[in-house]
């Protein structure tokens, strides 16, 4: 038992350790964007800033309109991940549960495309929205969320994992697909939901060329273009602002972790990789 | 009569199906199979930008020249050495996951869990930005550590010199990718029946038989799912790479770095000549689609009654 | 009542002796479009006087709305004007310019949306497809969606007497390619510099070069002359920094270009074009570029090396920058201007452009998107960038170097001699009709791939995996590749 004990603390020492070193990068940046000395020229490592100061965050506020491109984001992110996600668990419930013609088909049609790569069907893209006089709105940023296949692959996987006899009994309680589907599989489906969000999230807040090229008007602009457009505003690279920028800007990601973290773990241990 | 009714119930049913689908169908054919088809169109001409100057037919040859082009081949072999090299993860997640296991369910493991998940959460220039110190030919941090080890004076251009960029972007890909293959790695180890090693024990296996008889067979599926992620996050890498190079897309240093993804950026942007680099995307388009479905046939997506 | 009737004497008093230095007065134009030449000299006093009387000189005959879309000094000031965080100067922002304008044009509205450097290729070609831009801010680079400016040059031949470079470009389709065609208004010039530390000469007792007169091979005895270890401080120096190692290419276009390295014959069209890469004098400028490798800083491929630069602990002797005006701005607000001096790259050694320097410009121009619908309307806005005088004090306010050249001649107000007789060298030696981006030498427009080849290849040398001969083979088989692609 003793023994037992002592690796155990032996292997928290090393994984702990490891982790140190994985996370010094991090570490590093964090520290930067707290002090003042670290500008165009970068100060020499450390695990605290030279002079501590606020400044750097200050920089980063006051020479962006930050906030504003902040809220643009989290609106932007939170339409599009609920737009994902829910037609994603759609999509995936009928081809996890459901017995239709052509569902193979429809399957394939949806996987194919999941490696087309989006700058080579940007300007296309553009101009059909062009068309539609959709520029300059989140539309482009928002409409493609419809269809997200690698959602669709995850959650297809994850369902079919739920029990038929749950949907069975609502069955003969004559309930229709909908409702079974609202009310028995969304509720199962929470860790999917979660981990289906957080990597919508992850892909949506750093993206910078599709609403750099669809958004005009400065004030709609995302934090992606807001953070190069601060850094073009500057003569040099000045690497405290900078990190400060990128902290705030991973804030809302870190804490959103934290919080899903433990459904994240639940989802894939009942999707379909598990043995 | 009765025929008929069952029919008209069928169909009900397939619709109610259907409406699942639709929005997502509907948005797939309107915002990317429309587009691509557009690009299908513009691989076979002669364009440079879209929508200025004449566009002339030329049938094939863009996917002629293309073929021929020094720099495609090597983008495309570039692209796929990186994106094997980046399956590093994997194992480096498993043993990982192994150790995290070890110490039991508790705070330290879920301590564990978020602090090696993190460096993937946070992405984006500004680590590039880092990375480029840390892997510095002249005192960088792991020049500095490697010396430090090796009691020899290393200065190694992770980044900058083209004999090991390759490596140094790989060290970039696995420290953000580690946590995720940790994560994934760690939910599979738990989900092995205790049972299993129970029986082991008491035929007196020790602990790396079991290891290797036991825990890694179990495991077959989940690396499974792991490569094709990698493989396919692998052949659309472009973000970090382009920043490495200066926001350029010409692969610096040496070319090493530019992947399929950004030999087709430069062409349609840079130096622009949109056929040819439609026609590059297309190549890609096909490469990937076939990948995707060995990578599905391969794993046994397409039985039945798989959980 | 009495000081109204002052300023509007002062005003028409003013604005008649300078339409008449401008050469160019109302009463000549006749069509719309180009009416307001004169009204736009009226000088910087006024500007902010005038707006009592402004509806005098005013064109309301003009209206409708410009759009600008574009990277560049737009971006980097803003509409209200930016304070840099390290130098502490501010700059005003672009609003000043649109209240100028709207003073001269009161129906015209003009819209300025900025976007970052970052992928502004990709964003600037697909707002050109738009059909809603009418100006593309540094557009010059992406001919294809660009208008020639040919013809609106020639009816407004004033505008190529003001400025001192425009942005010119080889296009087949407009003219034989020895030929230059105007692409882009150039607004404001960065001239490329070398900033040159006193002290460290001083201490190694090496004299200051020329700059008029010095040659390739003095730069390179120079900092051979100037590494290692500092005699009177101990520290270690090195000689040079050359342009950072991302942009290796725009080395060559300098040492190409003092090497006089013709590598193109040019045809009518660029099929009929040869070019010709593998030749003895581009080995030497490969050869000559890579020769500065042992007086770099081991961090110069990284784009560290100059992080010390422009302070009291600065180790490089010598620093090639793209960027005069921010340099000497750091430098200032360090209050260092007595260590440092600016001067221009040696001078070419034969060929058209035989004894000025070498150093080129790069700029930032304005371009005419062909697919907008008020192409004139455009041209006036870009006309009035480089001839209102209100526009050329603004531009100086923000640090940049007007391409007009009596306001680039003001530059001696702003920086000690030092510095502004060497910008000021280069500004007036280069040739109006010279492009950095299209010339004998170097090409980046018309031959695919060609700059970033030069890059890389520049780099293999400088990291010892390439020789002269291997890089040349590199450059010259993708554009023979890109060659048998144009038919």
């Amino acid at each position: 038992m003793r023994a037992k004990k002592i690796r155990r603390a032996l292997l928290i020492v090393i994984l702990l350790a490891i982790l140190v070193i994985i996370l010094i990068p991090l570490v590093w940046s964090i520290v930067l964007s707290f002090d003042r000395t670290a500008l165009s020229t970068l100060p020499e490592f450390s695990l605290i800033p030279h002079e501590f100061s606020l400044f750097n965050y200050e920089v980063a506020f006051t020479s962006i309109p930050l906030v504003r491109y902040y809220l643009n984001t989290i609106f932007v992110t939170v339409v599009h991940t609920f737009l994902a996600v829910f037609f994603a668990l759609m999509c995936g419930y009928a081809f996890a549960k459901g017995n239709f013609v052509g569902k193979k088909f429809w399957f394939i049609f949806m996987l194919a495309v999941m490696m087309l790569p989006f700058e080579s069907r940007m300007i296309p893209l553009y101009l059909q929205y062009k068309s539609w006089g959709l520029l300059d709105t989140y539309a482009p940023l928002l409409m493609g969320a419809c269809a997200y296949v690698y959602g669709i692959f995850f959650a297809k996987q994850n369902i079919e994992a739920i029990p038929d006899s749950l949907r069975e009994s609502a069955y003969i309680d004559g309930a229709s697909e909908w409702r079974i589907f609202l009310k028995i599989i969304l509720p199962l489906s929470k860790p999917l939901i979660a981990t289906l969000s957080i990597l919508q999230v992850l892909s949506n807040w750093n993206s910078y060329l599709w609403p750099l090229v669809v958004l005009r008007s400065s004030e709609k602009q995302l934090i992606s273009v807001g953070v190069s457009i601060f850094n073009s505003q500057q003569d040099a690279i000045y690497y405290g602002p900078r990190m400060a920028v990128a902290v705030i800007s991973a804030i809302p990601l870190s804490i959103m972790f934290l919080f899903l973290q433990k459904y994240i773990v639940q989802s894939i241990a009942v999707s379909g990789i598990k043995q | 009569m009765k025929n008929k009714q069952a029919l008209k119930i069928k169909i009900k049913k397939q619709i109610v199906w259907y409406s699942f689908l639709i929005v997502s169908i509907v948005t797939l054919i309107a915002l990317t199979y429309i587009p691509m088809l557009q690009s299908v169109k513009y691989s076979f001409f002669d364009i440079q930008v879209i929508g200025f100057g004449d566009d002339k037919f030329v049938g094939f040859q863009n996917y002629e020249k293309i073929m021929n082009n020094a720099s495609f081949l090597k983008s495309i072999g570039n692209t796929f050495l990186l994106a094997f090299l980046s399956l590093i993860s994997i194992p480096v997640g498993f043993i990982l996951a192994t150790l995290i296991n070890n110490i039991g369910k508790g705070k330290w493991q879920s301590f564990f869990r978020v602090g090696y998940y993190f460096p993937n959460i946070i992405t984006g220039v500004s680590v590039v930005l880092i990375f480029q110190i840390v892997l510095k030919a002249n005192g960088g941090l792991l020049n500095n550590a490697l010396s430090f080890l090796t009691g020899q004076d290393v200065t190694i251009g992770w980044l900058s010199d083209s004999h090991f960029s390759r490596f140094g972007a790989t060290i970039l890909s696995v420290w953000g990718n580690m946590g995720y293959a940790m994560l994934i790695n760690l939910a599979s180890l738990q989900s092995i029946p205790s049972e299993i090693y129970e029986a082991a024990e008491v035929d007196g296996a020790n602990g790396i038989k079991q290891w290797w008889y036991i825990t890694i067979p179990q495991m077959k599926s989940c690396f499974a799912f792991l490569f094709i992620t990698s493989m396919i996050n692998g052949l659309a890498r472009f973000t970090d790479l382009f920043i490495i190079g200066g926001n350029t897309s010409a692969g610096r240093p040496g070319g090493t770095l530019q992947t399929i993804m950004m030999y087709i950026y430069q062409f349609s942007f840079e130096t622009p000549q949109y056929g040819i680099a439609s026609a590059g995307a297309m190549i890609l388009f096909v490469m990937t689609f076939v990948i995707t479905l060995i990578n599905l046939k391969m794993t046994g997506f397409f039985k039945k009654n798989k959980v | 009542m009495k000081n109204h009737k002052k300023v509007l004497a002062m005003f028409l008093g003013t604005m008649m002796a300078v339409s008449a230095l401008a050469g160019c007065s109302s009463a000549e134009t006749t069509n719309g479009s180009s009416a307001s030449s004169g009204s736009s000299s009226a000088s910087a006093e006024q500007g902010a006087s005038v707006s009592a009387s402004a509806g005098e000189a005013a064109n309301t005959e003009l209206s409708g709305t410009l759009k600008l879309y574009g990277p560049g000094l737009f971006t980097d000031v803003g509409p209200d004007g930016n304070t840099d965080i390290v130098t502490g100067v501010s700059r005003p922002g672009y609003n000043e310019v649109l209240e100028r304008w709207n003073e001269l044009y009161p129906n015209v509205e003009v819209q300025i949306e900025t976007i970052p450097w970052d992928n502004w290729k990709a964003a600037c070609q697909t707002a050109a497809l738009s059909g809603d831009v009418d100006i593309i801010l540094h557009g010059s680079s992406i001919t294809p969606i660009c208008e020639p400016l040919t013809d609106y040059l020639e009816q407004d031949p004033e505008v190529k007497d003001a400025v001192g470079m425009m942005a010119m470009r080889k296009d087949a389709d407009i003219a034989p390619l020895n030929e230059y065609v105007p692409y882009g208004l150039t607004i404001t010039v960065n001239p490329v510099m070398v900033v040159i530390d006193k002290e460290i000469f001083e201490h190694y007792g090496v004299d200051l070069p020329d700059y008029e007169n010095w040659t390739t091979q003095d730069v390179l005895d120079l900092a051979k002359a100037t590494t290692g270890t500092d005699p009177v401080t101990g520290k270690e120096t090195y000689g040079i920094s050359l342009i950072e190692a991302a942009s290796a290419n725009k080395n060559y276009i300098w040492a190409s270009r003092a090497f006089n390295d013709v590598i193109y014959e040019w045809g009518d069209t660029l099929a009929d074009t040869k070019v010709n890469f593998k030749n003895d004098t581009t080995k030497e400028v490969l050869n000559y570029l890579n020769s500065f490798t042992p007086y770099t800083s081991p961090d110069y491929y990284e784009g560290l090396d100059i992080n010390n630069a422009y302070t009291e602990d600065n180790n490089i002797a010598m620093i090639i920058i793209e960027d005069a005006y921010n340099a000497y701005n750091t430098i200032k607000a360090a209050g260092l201007e007595d260590k440092y001096m600016m001067a221009a790259l040696p001078k070419i050694q034969s060929g058209e452009f035989e004894g000025i320097t070498s150093s080129h410009m790069g700029d930032w121009n304005m371009a005419i998107c062909n697919t907008s619908e008020q192409k004139d309307l455009a041209w006036e806005f870009m006309k009035f960038m480089v001839t209102d005088e209100v526009v050329q004090q603004w531009l100086l306010d923000a640090f940049s170097i007007p391409a007009n050249k009596e306001a680039s001649g003001k530059l001696g107000d702003y920086m000690p001699a030092d510095y502004a007789d060497a910008i000021s060298y280069v500004v007036s030696t280069s040739p109006l009709e010279f492009s950095a981006s299209a010339n004998d030498c170097y090409d980046s427009n018309n031959f695919g791939t060609f700059a970033n080849d030069l890059t890389t290849v520049i780099n293999e040398m400088y990291q010892g995996n390439m020789d002269a001969d291997q890089a040349m083979d590199y450059v010259q088989k993708n554009l023979d590749d890109y060659m048998s692609t144009l038919s």
